[in-house]
């Protein structure tokens, strides 16, 4: 891992067409601009890591699951 | 409902909701990444479902509305598209919402 010191202010160019910028910093908080194209995804990591892991909560064995299916009812009208 | 089957495994799938049944206004900007990844040439192309999270307790279903499966019909590809600035949540409660009822 590269790891670089940066006062406020200062940025970072990644291949050139990426820019990661502090714009401030407040206690533990600090604010990052990120320029980046369209074409580059960009997304917190710790939600990444939700979604990821609220999709491995979903997965069903299909034996197991149609079980639950069918527990399932639509009430008399 | 619908399944997303694994093929690679069949001991996974995800069950799939319409998640225009229960937030009639869902809805999101596909970036232009993942349209042209999926190969959509018209909006007609696209069609969206979100992953059920099953659970013992019919009332704890609930539906990821933050990171929906784009599907594309031409092409048949599809991904998972996490709407970061949006304030859908990842946990929504569909039960109540659908109107269904546990039969004992």
């Amino acid at each position: 891992m590269l790891i670089l010191t940066r006062k406020v202010e200062q940025g970072i160019v990644i291949n050139n067409d990426v820019i990661v910028r502090v714009l401030s910093i407040d206690g533990e908080r600090v604010k990052i601009g990120i320029d980046a194209p369209r074409s580059i995804s960009v997304l917190r990591e710790e939600l990444l890591a939700e979604v990821a892991g609220e999709n491995r909560e979903a997965v069903v064995r299909p034996s197991v699951g149609t079980d639950q299916l069918r527990r399932l009812r639509r009430p008399p009208q | 409902m619908e399944w997303l089957q694994s093929v690679e495994d069949p001991d996974i799938a995800l069950p799939l909701l319409e998640p225009f049944l229960f937030e009639p206004d869902f809805g999101f900007e596909l970036p232009d990444r993942d349209a042209e990844e999926l190969g959509m040439e018209s909006p007609e192309d696209a069609f969206v479902r979100c992953i059920l999270t099953l659970r013992e307790v019919p009332e704890d279903i609930t539906a990821n509305l933050l990171a929906p499966i784009v599907f594309c019909r031409r092409t048949h590809l599809a991904r998972q598209v996490v709407l970061q600035e949006s304030e859908y949540a990842l946990r929504r409660p569909v039960f109540t919402m659908l109107g269904l009822a546990a039969s004992a």
